[in-house]
């Protein structure tokens, strides 16, 4: 039997973090948490120990950039969103140790699989 | 003529004549023998007298030539010798004497020949030798009737024809000589000024008669031997008395002499000097001249100046010496001149007169030189008898009086009814008679309107004139007319009343420095003064740069020192420091500047200029706000946008792509994604609308100010009462009022805990301004310096140059009013 992606999503809004969830379930990943600021994503990273961390990058108390800068070298893959463009963070996401970028309007196990390839 | 030469000369004309008496009386000369004796006795006067003139006046060569006529004129008694050598001799040289004779009677009075007289001397000679050598050559008895003459030892040849040529050559070369010799000395004689006259009218008379006589004797001869003798004797006779004429020429000075105790008595009888000398020398035409030598100058005797050289026209000068001094001048006829120990005669006969008459010229051309000082100085100069009468004055007092045409009416007037107004009169007069009968000088000033009606104003100073005995019989007052100087004074003051005024009523700051920046005494005006908080007495001759902010002191003094150096300084900004330590920004400059004593100075001119720079500061702040609030509320609008609008969007698409994957398969999950989808739709356009009204209500472009605060209210927390214009109103200004509204109600909302609020739009009573006032019943405490809020509705309103006021007690609710100009105000220049 294959093994879900276990995912942990990190956005401060809720009805894109239910739909987030909704999509990746029925895509195959496994959600096993939300966070919905920098501060509680750190903790869950830390107890859940997550395949993959969906990283929103705008967030109440840090954003996205901050919260990788503060992850430890065995820390899982991130993949971060936001409803802007790539085009508006470019730079720091090339120089981030993230995976990639996903447009939250373009979410789906596809385009995550892609990035994790 | 030396005494040696002279006593030969006599001896050898004794001899001579000794000689010729000797012959003439020897032989039987028959009835010639008168005129031998005539011919020998004219030649012994003319000898006897030359040498008495020789004698007399050595110095004169009239004498030593009568003398030379005299001894040459005894060669022609050898005619009488019985020997035939000595006989034609004698007849050749009988008229040898005739030389010298023509040279005396030329060069007569002074003995010198003039010039154009010197070829007489060779003409005659050539023509008395060679006339009777020619006819000696020709004729065997030259002598006609002669029978018993000697042998002619020139004959060549018995010729009567040449002998008579020769005879008539003679006569008339001899004939025209003589005629140009008349005609010479009749010439002279009416050229010849009186003194002279009387000098040579007698020997000329003698000669002219003489020569007339040998000129018709000669011319007859030919015709009447008779007649020719008869003009011979009367040609000798008057040739005889010729040499007592010429003594008495020479002499005369002599006998003039004895006029000289005539002139010391005419002088003691008072008569004029100058007719007693005219009359002691015989001159009419005589004049005198003085030294001054208080002038330099010669002057006549009424003291006036006598053009240079004295001695112009026809006159001589013999000057008159006292003590090895020139002391005067006769001015006379220049044949006085020969008369010189005659003239010194009369000079040292009449020194005294001289003198005093010189001494008086003196006086007579300073008193001139000082009437012509006082009547053309300015000043006013006039004599005042003591009684108040003006008793002489000069040109100065007919000027300054405005009686400038009759002098009659200022001799013995009042001096107070000419120069004191009528007003003062009584006073002045007081004052003269207190003063009396000393006088004692003094000054005084008086305004006076004269005879023309001129304004004038005199400067007077007055001294007394005191008699031998010491009484005062006169006062002399001299005056200055200071009318303009008055009125320049007067001019001058309003100049620098106007000046001062100026300067101590501008805004602007003025202060005088020297070189060193020292603020020269009553150097700064009031603005100065007033803004540096120092008196006038505190700044004068301290150092300018001492209110001057030590950062700015280097530059400043540079800039004093370049004014000083004449080069004017470009406008400067510097910190001054009051007396009470604030500080002003002050833009000056300083200038170099010439004092009223034409001392070099520099001028520091200044304006303040601290509130401009606090505006300008304030400005610049402002701007830096508005452009900080305006990034502020783009970051907000972006923000909201992505927090709100955005994100609902994207979970709406993700919801969209859900329902889309599961609608075949579990419809019920798809229907259900679909209505939450919906859901999500309309809170996303509900944002979006609320964003658009915060961007601008459309309902203030479309319906005014009144209908946009209505809508605005409406969604206000508490209740808000809105009373305002329903007419439009410009665009900007509609804004500024509705912002001004809704920031207001706004910061009511989440400060002021209040209940309720009111909105008052209104224009001002001038009808110049919109005024918002928002009030509440809320906490109060509001303090714009701390929210950003209400410095950003400030920032607001006076970008429409307007202003905010905030009343906000503790406890007492907040009142916010807010003014806006309706028109703007042009910008300044």
């Amino acid at each position: 039997m294959e093994t879900r992606t276990k995912v942990l999503i990190v956005d401060d809004h809720p009805s894109f973090r239910t739909c987030a969830r909704m999509i990746l379930e029925a895509d195959g990943f496994s959600v096993i948490g939300e966070a919905e600021d920098g501060a509680s994503a750190l903790t869950a990273i830390e107890s859940l120990h997550p395949d993959l961390v969906l990283l929103d990058i705008q967030l109440p108390d840090m954003d996205g950039f901050d919260v990788l800068d503060q992850l430890g070298a065995d820390a899982p893959p991130v993949v971060l969103v936001s409803s802007r463009d790539a085009c508006d963070y470019d730079g720091p996401i090339r120089k981030s140790r993230a995976r990639g970028f996903i447009p939250k309007a373009e979410l789906s196990g596809t385009t995550l699989r892609s990035l994790l390839r | 003529m030396t005494r040696r030469r002279l006593a030969a000369a006599v001896a050898l004309g004794a001899i001579l004549y000794a000689g010729a008496l000797a012959l003439v009386l020897r032989d039987d000369l028959g009835d010639r023998r008168t005129l031998v004796f005539m011919v020998i006795a004219a030649g012994l006067i003319f000898t006897v007298t030359g040498a008495i003139a020789a004698m007399r006046r050595p110095d004169n060569r009239t004498g030593a030539q009568m003398l030379a006529v005299g001894l040459l004129w005894s060669l022609g008694s050898l005619q009488a010798a019985s020997g035939s050598l000595a006989f034609t001799i004698g007849y050749v040289l009988s008229g040898v004497a005739f030389v010298p004779f023509t040279l005396l009677i030329l060069a007569y009075p002074t003995g010198r020949l003039r010039p154009e007289d010197r070829w007489f001397v060779p003409a005659s000679a050539a023509i008395v030798v060679l006339g009777p050598l020619a006819i000696a050559l020709f004729d065997p008895t030259p002598i006609p009737d002669c029978t018993d003459c000697p042998e002619n030892l020139l004959l060549i040849t018995d010729t009567p024809g040449a002998a008579k040529a020769a005879t008539v050559a003679y006569a008339l070369f001899a004939a025209s000589i003589g005629g140009a010799l008349m005609v010479r000395l009749v010439r002279r004689y009416g050229r010849a000024t009186p003194p002279l006259r009387r000098v040579i009218g007698p020997v000329y008379l003698f000669t002219l008669e003489a020569l007339a006589a040998l000129v018709a004797s000669s011319l007859v001869r030919t015709v009447s031997e008779t007649a020719a003798l008869w003009l011979e004797h009367l040609a000798l006779a008057s040739l005889a008395l010729m040499p007592i004429a010429f003594l008495a020429g020479i002499l005369r000075t002599r006998l003039a002499r004895a006029g000289i105790a005539d002139l010391a008595i005419a002088l003691g009888h008072g008569t004029p000097l100058r007719d007693a000398l005219a009359d002691a020398l015989g001159d009419p035409s005589l004049d005198l001249a003085y030294w001054s030598t208080e002038r330099q100058a010669w002057v006549d005797a009424e003291g006036r100046a006598l053009s240079e050289p004295i001695t112009a026209g026809r006159q001589a000068a013999t000057f008159v010496e006292n003590g090895g001094k020139r002391v005067a001048a006769l001015l006379h006829d220049p044949s006085l001149a020969d008369q010189r120990d005659l003239v010194d005669a009369v000079a040292a006969t009449a020194s005294l007169a001289i003198e005093k008459e010189r001494l008086q010229a003196e006086l007579r051309a300073q008193y001139r030189f000082l009437e012509t000082v006082i009547n053309t100085a300015p000043s006013l100069l006039t004599v005042v008898d003591t009684e108040g009468r003006m008793r002489n004055f000069n040109r100065a007092v007919e000027v300054a009086s405005g009686i400038d045409d009759d002098r009659s009416r200022l001799e013995g007037a009042y001096f107070w009814d000419v120069f004191i107004d009528d007003s003062e009169r009584e006073e002045m007069i007081q004052r003269f008679h207190d003063a009396s009968p000393e006088f004692t000088a003094a000054e005084y000033e008086n305004a006076f309107t004269d005879a023309k009606g001129k304004d004038r104003v005199i400067a007077w100073r007055s001294a007394p004139l005191a008699d031998e005995r010491g009484n005062v019989v006169r006062i002399i007052a001299g005056g200055i007319d200071i009318t303009d100087r008055k009125r320049r004074e007067v001019d001058l003051q309003r100049q620098r009343d106007f000046a001062t005024t100026v300067a101590n009523t501008i805004p602007s700051f003025i202060v005088i420095t020297d070189h060193d920046a020292n603020v020269v005494p009553l150097g700064a005006n009031r603005a100065f003064c007033d803004a540096t908080g120092r008196s006038l007495e505190e700044i004068g001759g301290r150092s300018f740069l001492e209110i001057v902010a030590r950062d700015d002191e280097f530059a400043a003094r540079m800039a004093i020192a370049g004014a000083a150096n004449g080069v004017p300084q470009a406008e400067r900004e510097s910190r001054w420091i009051t007396g009470d330590g604030h500080e002003l920004t002050v833009a000056w400059t300083a200038t170099p500047i010439l004092d009223q004593s034409g001392v070099a100075r520099v001028l520091i001119s200044g304006a303040d200029v601290s509130e401009r720079k606090r505006q300008e500061e304030e400005l610049r702040a402002s701007r830096a706000r508005i452009v900080d609030a305006t990034d502020a509320a783009r970051r907000r609008l972006e923000r909201n946008l992505h927090d709100g609008a955005q994100q609902r969007l994207a979970a709406l698409s993700l919801s969209l792509r859900l329902a889309e994957s599961r609608i075949e398969t579990d419809v019920d999950a798809a229907t259900e994604i679909l209505a939450r989808a919906r859901e999500e739709l309309t809170r996303a356009l509900e944002e979006l609308r609320e964003l658009a009204r915060g961007l601008h209500p459309n309902v203030l472009t479309d319906r005014g100010l009144c209908a946009a605060l209505e809508a605005l209210v409406l969604r206000s927390p508490f209740p808000v009462e809105v009373v305002a214009p329903e007419e439009r109103l410009p665009m900007p200004i509609e804004a500024a009022a509705y912002y001004v509204a809704a920031e207001s109600l706004a910061n009511v909302a989440k400060y002021a805990h209040a209940t309720s609020a009111r909105v008052e739009i209104f224009e001002s009573e001038d009808g110049h301004e919109l005024v918002v006032q928002v009030s509440d019943d809320g906490v109060g405490g509001a303090d714009p310096s701390r929210g950003t809020g209400l410095r950003g509705l400030e920032d607001r309103v006076e970008s429409l140059d307007g202003r905010l006021a905030i009343s906000s007690p503790p406890g007492g609710g907040t009142r916010l009013r807010a003014s806006i100009p309706l028109a703007r105000r042009p910008l300044p220049l």
